[in-house]
Order: structure tokens, then sequence, then C-alpha cells
């Protein structure tokens, strides 16, 4: 019998093998595919282990915080990290992987294979195709404006057709090396995904799944955009056609003071959500992170029935204030995505850098009304000139977005419109400057891109 | 298809039998016949243990040197005398001799001769057998006389030393298997060799085999060996035949048992830093304010050391008291306690019985083993029991035999808890009372927040090492192999054979993190919640243990037909296979894990947990999302391959052999024109001592093969499409996508081009014998990760980037010293593999890149592939610090010396792994007690000190190891020192690329050249005299020594280079073998 068994087993096999083209078809792993519709492509872009994250190196160069002492520098055992702090020549001390332009061009990566697939597959056009092309493009142009913030220097129309910008990646081809398009193509780039997304996106405002751009968003993005090359016009345009679609605030009256993580990951003034990836510790918002503290003039600048101190910081063990999660739910890693609020400042400024002095308050006072206790009634800033409107804003822009990783951009951008800022450090007696639009504003790009591409670094 | 094309061979039938009569030798006419005797007639068959009839058999009359051969049928007939003694020969059998007597008949059943080194062997592929006589390729063949000499749970362990061009490797390095033969051909694909057990590839761990129901290996080095495997080839092919019964054999009892025991891993022989020096490090850091971080946030574990200098700051205690604290702790030595609690004596012990034998048209082999091993870990075991069974029969008159194996196995792996990275951070730990009570350790929060929280609902918070030592993973695994050949002999020459192969495992594996287990504890109270008004407590995760359950199912078939040609034509023998096969292997893995369960009632409570949550820690420190443990995945390899194999025989003198297969695989993403490769092999022997021309007397034997073919590797991990890979959920819970690979068009597969050159000589009585092999590899296209600029998105790609070379040198020397009544033998194994690589698509950048490997392991062109490289060595400055060399000048610019890319600033140290080794074993037989012991070595190659002193680690994030720094007291301390040490001064914060300068230098890097003692093995057999009124046959008992240490080293700092970190345990074994 089981001669006759393994006879009949044996032709089967043998069988089969004419027929060989299909078994040999059979996938090697159920886990693998290659993108045959629209889900697969959504899958990829769903990702938000490696989408979705911002570099850290800005944060760590503004003046949104301090060492405590010099022995916790010392103390941090991340060369770039402390290097970062006081700007020094070489940042990274030869370590890689840098997460700060890896990171992004990874996203850019996703996004033009996304883009890709969508070519490639042929899809009969639907909205949701276009939803789906619309979200590629905006995580491109996300991660290029995060790269723009951290390895260019600021945007200055006198000089942006030479200031080297960044290599321009639209394809998904690796074995092209693209070298640094000038700063301003850089930015038509970033405007131009941003442009089309806002097309294609419906302005349906999705509560859920917040890794996904809405077109509220898109707008945002490309009003931060406009903001950053002190495109005052624009950046109030795109911000309005933003809030006309979403203008939700959170009332922080309704949120926990006591917990470390009082917003959930899904709230409403989120926008967008990206979070500074995980490489470096002294950005935490977390209690641990003791070696550092925020920045005190900055603390001490929050009225005593200011509700944004005791929600956006706690305190340690040792009495030191130390930042608690933001709009990303209970991450120990920085919101860097958009929020509402983000927009209620930009038209702000852009109302009080035109002049529209009271209409500027009023939105400011929009946003704050919701931050103040409501215990006592609610007493409006005002300001008599434009100088002080534009000041206010910028005060209140600087206690609302802090840990955003938006202040090392506005350094840039204020200081080339005459703001003089000089960031200062002091460290074992010793004091570091950082002077208006010193180059050392643009980080260098890091060692393995300039030995494997060749690209141009930056001057030091 | 291939079956149609070898038909074409059945023509050739009618012109064979003509040819067979025509070349007939018939010198019976000739020989003389003695006038004084009665001369009679004999006839007979001559037929193999299976009952094949064998032709060509040699028959001659002993003394009187007149014969005659076996015909076609295996028939003969001969005119003898009664007094006369018949002898049989025939290549691959062994010698048998028959008195004529009165019989008129004598049919004889000769025994293949396949145990023996000295004589014919007979060298499987797997899909065929072979004489060694008409192999062009190169096997080494290893006996089981050989597999028994050493004791082992595992069979292929028992390969080492005793097998030319087969290196276990010890020395780490990229990719590196465990077992290589003739050094590397492949970078990122499977490296290791292909097992084959009786016919087919085993799938799953090799460990599940019983190593007693093992009868020889073959290891298949070469193309023309090797390509009958195809693309599984390229790393060269192990196969393992398994014992079967023996034909017209009574039954056959055979029981072994031996017993193993180790020792206790040696702890104290591990480098490091005393207890005093690391508090003393402690100390420095401490008052440098290393630690204030970790001590602000109120929370994070503190060391023991560290918790007694902040009580001193916090004015706790006075200074006295904290230097007495300090000087008392620095008395723990944390081994004694490791090595007191957590480690015991390893005992193996072994069984094995088993039955064989046979009638004349069956035969048959059954045997059961269990093993038993309590591992170096306290509450870690291994248990094995298998039951293997072997059947064959011969049926229809011999048309058909069926052979129908099975295999069975099943094992349970028991293990505790690993040592937590922190807890064998110190060196001064104190982990019981005098009495044995266990010690709290402060693993992940201090004591004193611990403390603190008592009383607010968590549960017991403290870890304590000594109570976690109980088995709390538990591995099951079944494994059922079936095996049924069927070989039809349709008419000679042709037979037809079909086999097929079907092998199902299971492996569950169990973690049980018990309700009373820290991890359990400390999950739960992690994310445990407290109602700041109310008190209230919630738990996320309920109380009870933590089941993580894994399973993972392979199964596998195999099948395949092969059409076989076999026939002498007087001068000429031709042998043929040619076949297809195909193959599905299915790999099926799913886990889960269970919270709160109840290991009574089987109850879980999952269903509170919301999975999706981000949870908030207790401590604040962010927060925590419960993992489901929920994975799934199927994998599933297909092959289908065509392949023929075909040799030539004139006169027995010259042998010309050739293969060819096609390999097809299900790869992902590829067009199904690029799933197969053609792979083939040509090879040649010449028996030289067998040409008239050749005088050499002494040297009766000398033959010369060569071989030239091509092997394949296969990697399927690679594709030429954009593949993306299902991960584990998003943020938001859904699944996402990973980018697996992206778009390669010119993926192609891997090739390794291979010649072999061999010479086979033995003097007269193989007094020396041997064989001289050089050969010769050429791998092409593999497949390496090239580094490229992270502009891209990736910093790696995977595709074909590398070319590499590979010559060698196999000698084995076989002497025979003394014969008689005491018998001294040696087999002197000597191996030479260099490899280079000759192309690489990378480059790999700074010589940073090149000395640390950071950069995805890329090789530099023109040197071997796992080279070792260094910065040479400038000494240390009046301050200390380490000095390199930068345009030929003496610098301290460490930047500037790690980013140079002048391949001359920085030197190649040689080969990481030995480019020579060998072994020399020598055994002594006087009477039944026979000694041996094998002696092995390796060479040409280097290995770097680690953990010399770096300051990197030292400082590093969670704290120093005391291991990791070997040469703390040697280190730069003040001027002047730089003349008596290189070891540099320590520098905080630490500059990696300081670091870096000294422990890449030259001056750490030794030669690896070493010469151990492998083993001594001491044998005796009890005389079968003794036994004479019992049924007992014969007894031998045996002792052997294991690892007993390095005789000679070339580097003088001590370094055991095959051992670097840590001693090898000895070990001894003792057991007997009784015959029944």
């Amino acid at each position: 019998m089981r001669v006759l068994i393994t006879i009949a087993i044996s032709s089967i096999f043998i069988g089969l093998s004419s027929c060989t083209e299909n078994y040999l078809d059979a996938k090697p792993d159920t886990n693998l595919v290659t993108p045959q519709n629209l889900d697969d492509i959504i899958g990829l872009l769903d990702n938000t282990t490696d989408l979705n994250m911002t570099g850290g190196l800005g944060q760590m160069g503004a003046d949104e915080y301090v060492f405590l002492d010099f022995e916790a520098w010392q103390g941090t055992f991340s060369a770039t990290e402390r290097n970062a702090y006081i700007w020094a020549d070489d940042v990274y001390e030869g370590q890689t992987p840098i997460q700060d332009w890896n990171a992004p061009y990874r996203s850019i990566f996703y996004a033009n294979n996304a883009l890709q697939a969508l070519e490639d597959l042929d899809l009969s056009s639907s909205k949701e195709q276009d939803q789906v092309r619309g979200w590629a493009l905006f995580i491109r142009a996300y991660a290029y404006h995060d790269l723009v913030r951290n390895f260019c220097f600021a945007y200055d129309p006198q000089t942006s057709n030479t200031d080297p910008g960044l290599p321009l990646r639209i394809n998904p081809g690796i074995d092209e090396i693209r070298s640094r398009a000038s700063l301003q193509k850089t930015y038509d780039q970033i405007i131009s995904d941003l442009t089309q997304t806002v097309s294609l996106l419906t302005p349906r405002f999705q509560q859920s799944n917040k890794n996904r751009p809405s077109k509220p968003a898109a707008y945002a993005l490309l009003s931060r955009v406009h903001l950053m090359m002190n495109d005052f016009v624009n950046a109030e345009l795109t911000a309005d056609s933003s809030l006309t679609l979403y203008n939700k605030l959170i009332d922080y009256n309704s949120v926990s003071q006591s917990i470390p993580a009082p917003f959930p990951p899904l709230n409403d003034e989120t926008l967008f959500t990206a979070s500074q990836f995980s490489s470096y510790s002294i950005t935490a918002n977390a209690n641990w992170n003791t070696a550092v503290i925020p920045n005190p003039n900055i603390i001490d600048s929050y009225q005593d029935d200011d509700l944004r101190l005791p929600v956006f910081f706690g305190k340690d063990n040792q009495n030191n204030h130390y930042v608690k999660s933001r709009y990303n739910g209970g991450s120990p890693y920085p919101f860097h995505g958009l929020a509402v609020d983000e927009l209620y400042l930009i038209k702000a400024e852009c109302l009080a850098r035109r002049g529209k002095i009271s209409q500027a308050m009023n939105w400011l006072n929009e946003l704050l009304v919701n931050r103040f206790k409501n215990t006592e009634p609610y007493r409006p800033l005002t300001a008599d000139n434009k100088e002080e409107a534009i000041s206010i804003i910028l005060e209140e822009r600087k206690k609302e977005l802090i840990w955003r990783g938006i202040r090392w951009s506005d350094i840039k951008r204020l200081n080339k419109i005459g703001a003089s800022i000089t960031l200062r450090r002091t460290l074992n007696g010793e004091e570091y400057l950082l002077s208006p639009n010193d180059p050392r504003y643009a980080f260098p790009i890091p060692d393995d891109e300039i030995a494997r591409s060749g690209i141009k670094q930056n001057p030091r | 298809m291939k079956i149609i094309t070898l038909a074409g061979f059945s023509c050739w039938c009618p012109m064979t039998i003509a040819f067979i009569l025509l070349s007939l030798p018939l010198p019976f006419w000739a020989s003389p016949s003695s006038p004084f005797t009665v001369q009679q007639r004999v006839t007979g068959t001559v037929t193999d243990e299976t009952g094949l009839p064998l032709p060509g058999v040699n028959i001659i009359i002993k003394d009187k040197g007149a014969g005659t051969m076996s015909d076609e049928n295996g028939e003969y007939s001969i005119t003898a005398s009664p007094q006369d003694t018949l002898v049989y020969s025939f290549v691959g059998f062994k010698t048998r001799k028959e008195r004529v007597g009165e019989r008129d008949v004598i049919d004889v059943v000769m025994e293949e001769n396949i145990a023996t080194l000295e004589g014919v062997t007979v060298v499987s592929t797997g899909y065929q057998e072979t004489p060694k006589e008409r192999a062009t390729g190169s096997f080494v063949f290893i006996d089981s006389t050989l597999l028994q000499r050493s004791v082992s749970t595992s069979i292929l362990e028992r390969l080492d030393g005793v097998t030319g061009s087969l290196i276990f490797n010890k020395s780490g390095g990229f990719n590196t298997p465990d077992i290589s033969i003739r050094g590397r051909s492949t970078i990122l694909g499977n490296p290791d060799p292909l097992v084959v057990v009786d016919n087919f590839p085993y799938n799953g761990d090799i460990s599940t085999l019983n190593p007693n129901d093992v009868e020889s290996i073959t290891i298949l080095k070469d193309a023309a060996a090797a390509s009958i495997w195809g693309t599984r080839a390229g790393n060269g092919v192990i196969v393992i035949k398994t014992k079967s019964g023996k034909f017209n054999q009574k039954p056959q009892i055979n029981f072994t048992s031996n017993i193993t025991i180790g020792q206790k891993p040696r702890l104290y022989t591990q480098r490091g830093m005393t207890s005093a020096e690391y508090i003393e490090v402690e100390t420095d850091m401490f008052e440098r304010g290393r630690y204030n971080a970790t001590i602000d946030n109120g929370y994070t574990a503190l060391s023991p050391a560290v918790e007694i200098l902040l009580m001193h700051r916090n004015g706790e205690i006075d200074l006295n008291t904290r230097n007495a604290m300090l000087n008392a702790l620095a008395q723990y030595d944390s081994r004694d306690d490791l090595l007191k609690y957590f480690y015991q004596v390893p005992i193996n012990r072994q069984y094995n019985l088993n039955i064989s034998g046979g009638s004349e048209t069956q035969k048959f082999f059954l045997s059961a083993g269990y093993d038993r091993n309590t591992l170096q870990r306290v509450g870690s075991s291994f248990e094995r029991f298998t039951l293997n069974g072997q059947n064959t029969y011969n049926l229809f008159n011999n048309k058909l035999q069926w052979v129908s194996g099975m295999q069975f196995t099943t094992d349970k792996n028991e293990s505790a808890p690993a040592l937590p990275a922190r807890l064998q951070q110190f060196p001064y730990l104190n982990l019981a009372e005098e009495n044995g009570n266990a010690l709290p350790f402060a693993r992940d929060l201090r004591f004193s927040y611990i403390e603190a929280q008592e009383g607010n609902g968590l549960l017991d918070w403290y870890y304590r090492p000594l109570d976690e030592r109980a088995p709390s993973r538990f591995s099951n695994s079944q494994n059922f192999r079936l095996q049924n050949n069927l070989t039809f002999r349709i008419a000679k020459p042709l037979s037809l054979v079909a086999f097929h192969s079907y092998q199902k495992g299971v492996t569950t594996t169990d973690t049980r993190n018990y309700e009373d287990s820290y991890y359990t504890r400390n999950i739960i109270n992690s994310i445990l919640s407290i109602d700041p008004e109310t008190g209230f407590v919630t738990r996320p995760i309920y109380e009870g243990e933590i089941l993580e359950n894994s399973r993972s199912t392979l199964t596998s078939h195999y099948g395949r037909l092969q059409l076989a040609f076999d026939e002498i034509y007087g001068e000429h023998a031709i042998n043929a296979i040619a076949g297809a096969e195909i193959s599905e292997y299915k790999l099926d893995n799913a886990s889960y894990t269970l919270y709160g369960y109840n290991r009574e009632t089987g109850s879980n409570a999952n269903a509170a947990i919301d999975f999706s949550r981000q949870y908030p820690r207790y401590t604040g420190a962010g927060s925590y999302q419960v993992p489901t443990g929920i994975y799934n995945s199927i994998q599933i390899d297909r092959n289908v391959s065509y392949y023929a194999n075909t040799s030539y025989t004139y006169q027995q003198k010259y042998t010309l052999t050739a293969s060819a297969r096609k390999d097809m695989s299900n790869i992902f993403g590829v067009k199904s024109n690029q799933k197969g490769v053609p792979l083939w092999s040509i090879g040649g022997l010449w028996h030289i001592a067998k040409e008239g021309f050749y005088q050499i007397h002494w040297l009766p034997q000398l033959s010369l093969r060569a071989t030239y073919g091509y092997n394949g590797n296969v990697d399927k991990s690679t594709s030429a499409y954009f593949t993306q890979r299902l991960t584990y959920n998003n943020l938001y819970g859904l699944p996402q996508y990973q980018v697996a690979n992206p778009p390669n068009p010119s993926l192609r597969w891997e090739k390794v081009s291979n010649i072999n050159i061999g010479l086979d000589f033995s003097t007269h009585n193989d007094r020396i014998s041997g064989t001289i092999e050089y050969y010769h590899k050429h791998g092409q296209d593999l497949i390496g990760i090239s580094p490229i600029a992270p502009q891209t998105g990736i910093t790696d790609f995977r595709g074909n980037s590398a070319n590499l070379k590979t010559k060698g040198i196999d000698v084995i020397l076989n002497t025979k010293n003394l014969i008689g009544q005491i018998q001294w033998n040696t087999t002197i194994l000597f191996n030479y593999v260099k490899d280079k690589v000759t192309h690489y698509e990378a480059e790999p950048g700074n010589n940073s890149s090149v000395i640390l490997g950071t950069a995805s392991q890329t090789p530099l062109v023109g040197y071997p592939y796992n080279a070792i490289f260094s910065y040479p060595w400038a000494g240390l400055d009046e301050a200390g610090n380490p000095q390199g060399y930068l345009n030929g000048e003496v610098s301290t610019d460490y930047t500037a010396i790690a980013n140079s890319t002048d391949r001359n600033e920085i030197i190649h140290n040689g080969s990481r792994t030995p480019t020579y080794f060998g072994s020399l074993r020598n055994t002594f037989n006087f009477k039944n007690l026979q000694l041996s012991f094998l002696i092995s070595y390796k060479g040409g190659y280097v290995f770097r000190q680690r953990n010399s002193l770096n300051s990197t680690n030292l400082y590093g994030t969670s704290g120093p190891t005391y291991t990791s720094t070997t040469d703390y007291g040697k280190r730069w301390q003040q001027p002047g020192d730089e003349f008596k040490t290189n070891v540099p001064a320590l520098v905080y914060p630490a500059n990696s690329r300081r670091e870096n300068i000294y422990n890449y230098s030259d001056i750490l890097v030794f030669r690896g050249d070493h010469i151990r003692l492998q083993d001594i093995r001491l044998s005796y057999m009890l005389d079968e005299s003794i036994f004479k009124a019992s049924f007992v046959r014969q007894v031998s008992l045996f002792c052997n020594a294991n690892n007993l240490g390095v005789l000679w080293k070339r580097n003088n700092r001590g370094f055991d280079p095959d051992n670097l970190d840590i001693a090898q345990t000895r070990n001894i074994s003792l057991g007997l073998t009784a015959y029944f």
C-alpha cells in the first residue's frame, strides 16, 4: 500500500513540475508584498515608525533650555548633544547615523516610492487615489521643510538663488546621487508639492489617524513655510485658508495639570502629528531628563494664572521644571507636528506686521483665552503700536510653542529681518556665542553623506 | 523531459551485450591444471548484500594465480580442486575467501567495504554512491569509528578537528557560520553548508538527529562533488548517512551509554577591573557629576557604590563611614555568588539501544536514544528522545527495492531567565545573605523609591536575582521524518528510483513569566495608576502570569524521480543518473501573549487591556504600550530542479565526469525566466599507477583528479522589485509596511566557479597514504551591502556587489608508523585557505569606516573579506593621549586621522579567520587497549584585543561593565608614564575618536597562531573470550578528556585566540558500548 502511495506522491510531484510556473509563484513570505493596490500604498504611508519623524538639532541649538550645570553637560553621553549645545565646529565627532538628516530623507524615499507605485499601478482616477497622492506629496514636503530648518541658512531673497539648499529627490531610484539645489529651488519644491497637496485633498477634516494630512494641515504647513521665508502675505493667506476649514482650540481649563501626559494622541488641536525621533535624550519631555531645564527666562515669563506653566511643565524630584508630553500623547519625544495654535499666532503676527494691531491682538487673545484660568475673567492683551504688538505676539509664540521644534527657525528668520538675537551659553566659566546670521545656523551635513555623495558641506 | 532523453540509452542494450561477450576475458583456458589433483568445475553467483548480481568480480585460485571474472549476471565458472581456496575480490567490497571442498556450487555474497579509510570508500552525494576510485571530485569521508571517537549531543560537533578543510569558526566576524568548508563563498547569503541526511536536506535543527544513528559522513567540497546540489551547494555539503541493517545477518543488539561531566563557566579567568578599581571609577564619576541626572529623577536605579557615595554627599554618613562601607563592598566578588547560585556542573548523559539484522530479502535497523543534559545555568536542561527505524525490502526477485525510514524526535529545552546585563555589570555584588536568603538588587528602580511607594497598592517591586532561577522558558519540539525510496530495476543496466521525504516539526515555546516573577510584577506596577483624589488603584494589566507562547511548524516535502544507468562493457564503465526534483519547505510561525493568565483555569485578562493605548508610567517617565505579542507569518521555499550526472571510466584508469543542474526557486519579485540558474561541472581522474610506464614500485597507488564547475547560492531576501514588509501596528493600531527592498532591476544569482586538482597516493600496505588538493574558487556577483548616501533614503543597499577569490590547499596524510603488536597510526590534516576581495561596487569611505567596519562591513578590494585593519601606533604624548599618524607626522588630530582616505595611513594586520589550520591525530593500539589524542592548530590570522581601556565604554550611558575594561591598572596616570605604558589616560567626557585611535591601533592586534590539545581518548575492548558463556559478544569502554588547553600560542599576552574573553571549559566523558 505504502508503495503505491509513494509512487502516487512521487508522480504527483513530477506531474507538478510541468506547471512549474504557478508552483514557483508562491510568495516566499506572507508578510512581503510589492504594492498591488491602494491599500498597500496606504500601508506604506501609514508607517509611523519611519515617517512622521523630524530632527532634533535645531531644538538643541535653540534657546528653549539650558543645561543644569557643567557637570550635567559633561555627563551627557552623546557628543552630538554636547556639541549642538555649544554650536561646536565638529558636531558629530564621527557619530553615525545622524537621523536628523537620514530620517527625513527616509520619509522622502517612502513618499517617492508611494508616488511611483501610484503611477505604475495605473489606477483609474478616484477620490481616494487623490488623497493618497496628496498625502505622499505632503510627507515629502514635510521632510524637506524639516531638513531646510536644520541644514540650510535662513531664507534671504537676495541670496536664495546662490545659497545652498538640499539635494532634491523626487524619484525613488537610489542609483542617482543629487547635488545640492539652490535654497530657492528647495523652497520652490516644497511649495509646489504643498500646492498640489492642497488641490488633491478633500476639505473634510479627519479626527482619527493624525499621521495622515488633511487639507487644513497642508495649508498650515504652507503657512509655516511662508513664514520661514518671511513672506507674511502668503503666510497669512494660507493660515486663513487653514483656519477657515478648521480652527478648534483646546481649553486648557479642561486639561489635567497633574499627569505627565495631559493630552491624548487624538486631540482637537492637532492637525498633523510628527515627533522628534528618539536619538537624543536632552530634548526628551520626561521627568528623567534632569540634565537640562527649560530656559528659566521663558518659565518666569508665564503669568500666575497662565495654565500653560502647570500643563506644559512638571516639577522633578529636585524641584526643577521638566517638560511634559504635548500633543503626541505619552511620547517622551517632542511633538514636532502641526497644530491650530500655531496658525493663530501666524495670523496674529502677519496682521501685526501689516499694522492691523487690534485685529492681531484679537487673534492672539482668542488663543490665550483658552490658556488662562477661567476662574477669573480673562484680561485681553493690548498693544499701542505695531512694534509692541509684534513683540507681544512673538513673546507669546515663544511661550506657546516651546519644545515644538520651531524656535530655531524662528530665530533664523527673525534675525534676517533685524531681530538681532544672539544666543549665549555658559559652561564652566566659558562663554559660547552665536551671533545673528552666523553660518553655524546651518548644521554640518553628516560625514557619511559627504563621504558617499560628495555634496557640498556647510561652512562652519 | 530528462527521462525521455535518457531513454535513448536503451537502444544501446543489444550493442552492450555483444560488447561484453567480445571483451569477456576467459583466463581459465590458460590455467595450468595440476595432474595430481582431481579437478572439478565450480559454478556460482556473486551478489552484493542487497542481492544484486555483481559483474566483473575477480575470482582467483589462491597461490595458483589462475582465475576468472563473474559475468553480467554475477555468475562464474571455474575449474579447481577441493583443497583450493577461491579468492573473490572487487573494488569497493571486502575480499572473500572460500575453500572449495566438495562443493561444486559456491554462491558468494560480497560485503561492501564502506567503513575503512584505508580501503575502498564509497562516497555518497545524497543522489548516488560512487566508489572513490571513480570519483573525480573532492570528497572527505568520515567513518563511524571516527565519528564515535568523541562524545556530543549533536553530530556536527564530532567533526571538529578530525575533518580536513572544515573549520569551526570561533573568532566571529560578519555573517560567519559555525562551520565553513573551504572558506567563504558568500557575503550576505546563507553561509552555512548544506546538511543532507539520507538523500535529502535536513530542515530544522540538526541537533534533533541522534549521533548514534549515523553510519558515516561525506563532505562534498568542490564543484564536481557538490554541484549536484545546485544552488544550495555554494558553501559545501555535509552528507550524513544513517545506519541500516545487513542482509543475511542474525539480529544484533548494540547498547551505548556515556556520561560527560563539564565545568561551571570559568568566570575567574575573565579579565576585568577589580571591585576596588571599579569603585574607584564610580567614585571619580560621581564626583564629576556623571550620576547627577540619574540621581535627580529620584527613581532610576543606582549602583550600590553610588548609593553609598550619595549618602555621604547628603550628609547621612561621614567620610570614614563612607570609606569603610566602600571598602567592605570592595571585598565582594560577584563571581562568587554567580558561581555558587547560578551555575552548576553540566552533566550530559546519553543512552542508545539499537537492533539490526536481516534476512535474504529484508534488512532492518531500529534504534532508540535518550539524552539528558543539565546545562551550566541552574534551571536549564535539555532532554531528547529519538526513535529511528529503517527497513529495506527486496521484492519481486530483486526487481524492486523498497527502503523505508522513519525518524521521530522529541526534545525539551528548559531554561531560566537570562541574567540581566545590569546584573553582570558590577564586580562587587552580594546576592545572598549568609544563610542563603535572596538579597535584592537595584535593577530598574532605587530601593528608596520602592520603599517610598509602599502602601500605594503596588505589588512587591524588588528584584531578587536568587528568586528568579526557576526554569521559565519551556521549549518542546516534535520532529517526524518519513522517507521512502523505491528502486525499480527495470532491466539491467537501467533502474528507476523514486524518492520521497516528508518532514514535520513543531516547536512550541512557552515563556512563563510567573505571577511572582520580577518581570510580571514590574510590568504590572509600571503602568499602575492611582487616582490622586480617591486613591483608587487601576491596574491595566491584571495580576497573574504573563504567558508568551510561540509555535513554529515546519513542513517539508521532497520528491525526486531519478533514472540511473550503470553498466560495464569490458574496459568501459558508464554510470549516469538524471532526474527531476521538487521540494517545498514551509515554516509557519505564530505567537501570542496572555496577560493575567491563570494556569489552573486557563483564563486570561487580555480583554481588560487597551493595546492601542499609551499607558502613562507610574514613575512619570513617559508611557508604555502593552505589546500584544501577536505575530503570524508563513514562509514558503519552493524549488524545482533538473539534474544529470554521468561518469565514464576506461580501463579502470581514466574517468571523466560531467554534471549539470538547473534550479528554479520561488524568488519574489523576479520574472519567471530569472527564477532559475543553470550550474554545471566537469571532471577527470587518472590512475597513473595503473599505466604501463609507471615504474615507481614503492608507490603502488597514484592518481590525479581535476574538476571545474559552478556552484551557486541564493539570497531570497533580495528582490528585483520594490517590496515592502508588513510590520507591527502603527501609532493608531493600523497595519504598517516598511520598505524591505528598493527596486534592483539588475539583480543576478550568485555564482561560484570552482577548480579542484587532487593527487591521491599510497605506498605499499598503505604505510603512507594521503591526498593533496589544490583549489581555487571565484565567487562572482556575490550579494553584498554597499553603503550609499543617506540622501537616497537608505544607507545600505543589498545587491550584487562583490567578487571574491579563494585559494587553498588541503592535505590529508595517514601513516602507519608501527604495525604488529603495538600499532601506531597518525593522521595529519593540513589546510591552507586564503581569500581576497577582487571587486566591490562600493568604497568603504574613510579610514575609520575601513577599520571599524561601520560602513556595513564593506571590505577593501585586494584584501581578505574578513581582514583586520588598524591605525599605526605612535605612542602616548606627555599628557597620556594616544597618538596616530597624519600625512606621515605624529598627530593627535583624531578627526582628521579618522576622516583620512589615504589607505597608506592604515595597517593591514591580516585575516581574522585562520589561513591555515589542521590537526594531528595519533592512535596507539596494544592488544585491546587503544590510546589516541588529537592536537589541532590554527595559524596565519590575527585578532584584536577588545576591552583594553576605552573611556567611551567606561563613561557610557549604562555605566561601565567590569569585564569590558581589562587594562585599567596599566593606564597613563602621571607624566612619565608615557614611557612605561601604551594605555592612554582616561578622559571625561569621552571622545570616541580619541578612544578609537588607541583601541583600533596595531598594538592591540596579535597573531592568533596557536596549538591546542583538543582531546585524549583511551579505550579498552573486553575480550570476547570473557563472555564465552554469555549472550554478550563484546564490550568496549572508553574515557575521553576534551578541551585540554592551549599547548602553544604566538601572542605573549596570555590570550587563547579561540576564547578571548573566558577560558574554555574542559570536560570528561566515560562510556561503554556493548554488542549482544
